[in-house]
């Protein structure tokens, strides 16, 4: 499969606003993530706590051809990956809390989570967060996806989003207070 | 939450959050001066800012959750009645299986394709169901066969097809030793198939050896509809998924029209089925890419042609000679015919196609022919226009270097010199023309590139030992490059050129200052300014040093440095400069000269930087006045001066003026150039923005779109001069309070640029503004102000900080940062853009007008009232 022929024009078109091109990358990247995660696992490394950024930096290179090595398009991937990495994961902890939700919610989403009850319940409980704050302020969930869920460090997620560093690391602070709150309503 | 509560309070939490805790409350409860419901939600946010590490670190162990579901291998599963037995393939959303049917006493074996699980999108399962519906509507031998479908216990939809076990078609013919005759034959079977297909308005648009498997016993089996499209006029289908899905296929056998995103027709399976035959009889791809990237790809499949197939097969060391004869005539017509880079001038059919191999096999004639001489001449012409011109150009430069070896005999070296370099000249020249007969290029269609290319190497490699010739032809080719825009290679060249000159020890410097002019000019046309300017000068200082005062290259030199110190907003020292040129000029001339008439140009842009439009306008006139004298008004370089004089007169905003100049200038090119030029282009969209300035929408509109249609045309999907059109039409329609139809093409106009002119352009700051400014007038105000920003940042780098472009987009900024109730910021930039603009725009222009009213908002909204009232007192609005 040449699938590197598709990723960057797919990224520009997305770029433009055109969201059936987010439809196409999505299970491309889904796809490629899914790998390196196997891949990762079958190396038997006691690399589980492997960062999002790393697996999504290597998705990229290994989609993206070497000498496209456009930072911008690289910054619309990391915007593609880091949402789809919070989609999957949510996906993924919905089927497990299904008819579970309600229930007591602790905020130690950052150990090793390899999705207990109570972790799935915790992340489906982020997500509804996200989805609320989002109603009113959809830059706040795009740097938490940026940063949570795609690993990006303030710097980078200032980058992608085109705003100061200061501007970021308020924003957030208030997020994450606002989730928090959210969370354990 | 409503959105200007949630302002406020982010406002209060971000200024009291960096407080030290113990100092909190008080300074809230102090600036939020009784409203309690405030004070309450922001201390409830505080609490909850602890040094907990909630969201802090990136969510860890995604690893294993991620890989958890690459275990969801459902052999050993039923879906309906079947029993899934073995996975047979998958790709990004589906995944093949084979399966038997368990209440079956025959058990007959079937394959299975379901939607991944957590891939089940609307849009997945939306193309999933169509690939369904369109293999129901199929029934054919060469076609594998839908028999079931259903869905699955966990809801995932899947289907059941015939089972195919075989290999790609390529493969088959590879290891099974088929007569020619035998693979044409089963390629007609394939044909079969996909003309059925398209009799049922179905497109395949991914037809490629592993989607065609030949079985045990030789049948050939078409499979996986998994992007074909229907051609069917359903109105739902006809827009959804066609654009973007072709790109989802490999590059080796997708058309010209897939890989530009251009419509998709039965002529796309015709091009895919012809790679497929190209393949089956040499063995080989018509196109080989070394990186696939996109711009590879494109350049390759729509501008190369390939080598024709007998010439492939003889390229292969191990190939019979007896193939390539075999090939050579009509097949080599019949494949090339399939891959014509037009649509329309390929097969009209797949049946038309297999008809002629048909013909083929039975010694009868075939339609297929090479594209005639005068098809391939005229094509040549009309998209190598620069070619043409280049090869015209050469020409005359050899023959007036012939010329100069007579005029200067009496020096025999030099004559010499010059009698080589004019038979360089001119064996250059032969070469060039044999280059261009299509009938030596192997069909490869010969760009103005690849002429100047193949004298450039020669010039290069052959002449090393005559450094004097071979700079003066660097300097030419290094010019005719910069004419095409193909401004790396010039910049080499004329870099080399002046190199040499300087090395060799007789060289006149003059040809030094010639060579130093030459390449400040392609610099200034680069953009490099600062090395522009420096070069000039070197340049003028030698010619000032070694020529009378009054020569008509101290003109040039002195023109060319004083238009630069324009661009360079060096104002003061370009106008002596540019005057004095143009004295030159008067003096050794006289007034009726087109030398003049670029002095008067150059003044009329000093003029107009200045911010002088009515001097500009008057110099502009002269020059108009004066080229129509010397040229006549019916000629095509008229157009140029209408239009330097009308965009003086929009200016000045008498755009009455402007527009009959625009007309004027219009239906000139229209009768020069016809209506597919570039040009002529230039000329409609200028008429379009007057009429926009006055508020014609409906013809402004309608001429927009003739522009975007015809740049699509002569540019292709990128250029800068379509993105302008783009944006033009989507200002067009934000004025006529189409948003919502304005921001992607905004949007749409700001990615080509950024694409074409990078990053740190002037216009993808333009861009980049006009979207922040129709955020804004949707009131989307958040998003506006980061875009604002960035068009700032941009234009710090890309133009002068005194520009109008940067004091219009702080306006609009501070616009902005009143409607964000950050009314310090917002006073900050309104103020300088309004004493930006009085400055370069005067006091009465329109954008300043904007910038007074923006100031008035401002301490209205402030609760400053009496600030307000100054900009009030302006004459304007009393």
């Amino acid at each position: 499969m040449q699938q590197h022929l598709e990723i960057t024009p797919l990224l520009m078109s997305w770029q433009q606003g055109d969201e059936k091109a987010l439809a196409e990358l999505l299970p491309v990247v889904y796809q490629e993530l899914r790998k390196i995660a196997d891949s990762y696992l079958r190396r038997e490394r006691s690399d589980h706590t492997l960062q999002p950024t790393a697996l999504i930096n290597e998705a990229y290179l290994r989609l993206v051809k070497q000498d496209f090595p456009e930072w911008q398009s690289r910054r619309h991937f990391f915007g593609v990956a880091a949402q789809l990495m919070r989609q999957i994961l949510v996906e993924h902890a919905r089927a497990r809390s299904a008819g579970k939700r309600g229930e007591g919610r602790k905020f130690s989403l950052d150990e090793a989570l390899t999705f207990s009850d109570e972790k799935a319940a915790e992340l489906v409980a982020l997500d509804d967060a996200l989805i609320a704050l989002a109603k009113f302020d959809e830059r706040k969930v795009r740097i938490i996806e940026l940063r949570y869920f795609g690993g990006l460090s303030l710097e980078e997620t200032a980058e992608a989003l085109g705003l100061s560093i200061t501007t970021i690391s308020d924003e957030q602070r208030l997020a994450r207070a606002w989730l928090r709150r959210e969370m354990e309503n | 939450m409503d959105i200007q509560r949630w302002q406020q309070i982010e406002e209060l939490f971000r200024t009291v959050v960096h407080r030290p805790a113990n100092e909190r409350e008080a300074h809230l409860t102090q600036v939020c001066r009784g409203d309690e419901e405030l004070r309450q939600e922001v201390l409830s946010l505080l609490a909850q800012d602890t040094a907990e590490d909630f969201l802090q670190e990136p969510i860890a162990g995604v690893v294993r959750s991620l890989a958890i579901d690459q275990k969801d291998d459902i052999t050993g599963q039923h879906a309906g009645p079947y029993l899934i037995t073995r996975l047979i393939g998958h790709g990004g959303m589906g995944a093949v299986y084979e399966a038997v049917r368990d209440d079956d006493q025959f058990r007959q074996q079937v394959a299975i394709k379901l939607i991944k699980r957590g891939m089940d999108t609307d849009f997945v399962r939306d193309r999933f169901l169509r690939e369904r519906q369109i293999l129901a509507s199929l029934d054919h031998p060469h076609i594998a066969r839908l028999f079931d479908g259903g869905t699955t216990a966990d809801g995932l939809p899947y289907f059941v097809m015939e089972l195919v076990t075989g290999e790609p078609i390529t493969t088959y013919c590879r290891r099974h030793p088929l007569s020619l005759n035998k693979k044409l034959q089963l390629f007609r079977d394939v044909c079969s198939a996909v003309q059925h297909a398209h009799q049922k308005l179905v497109v395949h648009r991914d037809l490629k050896p592993s989607n065609i498997l030949v079985t045990a016993e030789g049948t050939p089996k078409l499979l996986d509809f998994g992007i074909a499209k229907l051609l069917a006029p359903d109105p739902q289908e006809a827009n959804t998924a066609t654009e973007t899905s072709v790109r989802m296929m490999t590059p080796d056998y997708a058309s010209p029209e897939q890989v530009r995103g251009g419509t998709i027709t039965t002529a796309t399976d015709v091009y895919s089925l012809g790679v497929v035959l190209y393949e089956l009889l040499t063995a080989q791809r018509p196109f080989q890419f070394d990186t696939y990237s996109p711009a590879e790809i494109e350049h390759i499949i729509c501008h190369t042609e390939s080598p024709r197939p007998s010439d492939a097969a003889r390229q292969q060391t191990d190939a019979p000679t007896k193939l390539a004869r075999q090939l050579e005539g009509d097949l080599d017509n019949i494949v090339l015919m399939a891959l014509r880079k037009e649509p329309a001038r390929r097969y009209q059919s797949v049946e038309q196609f297999s008809e002629d191999i048909r013909r083929y096999l039975e010694g009868l004639p075939v339609l297929a022919r090479k594209d005639t001489f005068a098809y391939r001449a005229s094509k040549f012409a009309r998209r190598h226009k620069a070619g043409v011109a280049i090869l015209a150009l050469l020409l005359t430069l050899a023959v007036t270097m012939t010329f100069q070896t007579f005029r200067i005999s009496q020096e025999r070296d030099r004559a010499n010199q010059a009698a080589i370099t004019a038979e360089t000249m001119t064996q250059s020249l032969i070469s060039l023309f044999e280059f261009a007969d299509p009938g030596k290029t192997k069909g490869n269609a010969i760009t103005a590139k690849e002429l100047l290319d193949q004298s450039a190497e020669r010039v290069v490699r052959d002449l090393k030992d005559q450094p004097m010739v071979q700079a003066r032809l660097m300097d030419t080719l290094g010019g005719l490059y910069q004419r095409i825009g193909v401004y790396d290679r010039a910049q080499t060249l004329l870099e080399s050129a002046l190199n040499l000159r300087r090395q060799t020890s007789n060289t006149d410097p003059l040809d030094v200052a010639a060579s130093l002019n030459h390449l400040a000019e392609l610099l200034k046309q680069r953009g490099d300014f600062a090395s522009s300017e420096r070069i000039h000068r070197e340049s003028l200082e030698i010619r000032a040093k070694l020529l009378p005062a009054d020569h008509l290259d101290m003109a040039t030199s002195l023109n060319d440095l004083g238009t630069l110190l324009v661009d360079r907003n060096n104002l003061g020292e370009a106008e002596p400069m540019l005057l004095r040129s143009l004295e030159i000029r008067r003096k050794l001339l006289g007034e009726e000269h087109l030398e003049i008439v670029k002095s008067l140009t150059s003044l009329g842009r000093l003029n107009s930087e200045k911010g002088e439009f009515a001097d500009a306008a008057k110099l502009y006139r002269q020059s108009l006045d004066l080229r129509r004298k010397l040229v006549g008004s019916e000629h095509p370089d008229m157009a140029i001066s209408q239009n330097n004089l009308a965009a003086m007169l929009e200016e000045l905003q008498d755009y009455d003026g402007a527009e009959v100049l625009y007309r004027e200038a219009l239906a000139l090119r229209h009768k020069a150039l016809g209506e597919e030029h570039p040009d002529y282009a230039v000329s409609l969209a200028n008429l379009a923005s007057v009429l926009q300035y006055k508020r014609q929408f409906e013809e402004s509109e309608q001429l927009y779109r003739q522009v975007i249609a015809l740049r699509r045309k002569l540019y292709g999907e990128s250029h800068p001069r379509l993105a302008t059109s783009i944006n033009n039409l989507g200002i067009l329609l934000s004025e006529k309070g189409d948003f919502d139809g304005a921001i992607p093409l905004l949007r749409q106009s700001l990615a080509m640029r950024r694409e074409v002119l990078g990053e740190n352009h002037p216009e993808v700051g333009t861009s980049t503004h006009n979207l922040a400014l129709l955020l804004y007038e949707k009131n989307q105000f958040e998003e506006a102000e980061p875009l604002f920003r960035q068009a700032l940042a941009i234009y710090a780098k890309s133009i002068k900080p005194d520009h109008w472009l940067v004091h219009r987009c702080r306006r609009n900024l501070g616009a902005c940062l009143i409607k964000l109730k950050r009314f310090d910021e917002a006073e900050e930039h309104l103020l300088a853009a309004h004493s930006g603009l009085q400055q370069t725009r005067g006091e009465q222009h329109e954008l300043t007008r904007k910038a007074v009213s923006r100031l008035i908002e401002l301490y209205e909204a402030w609760g400053k009232p009496a600030q307000a009232q100054p900009y009030r007192a302006r004459p304007q609005y009393q």
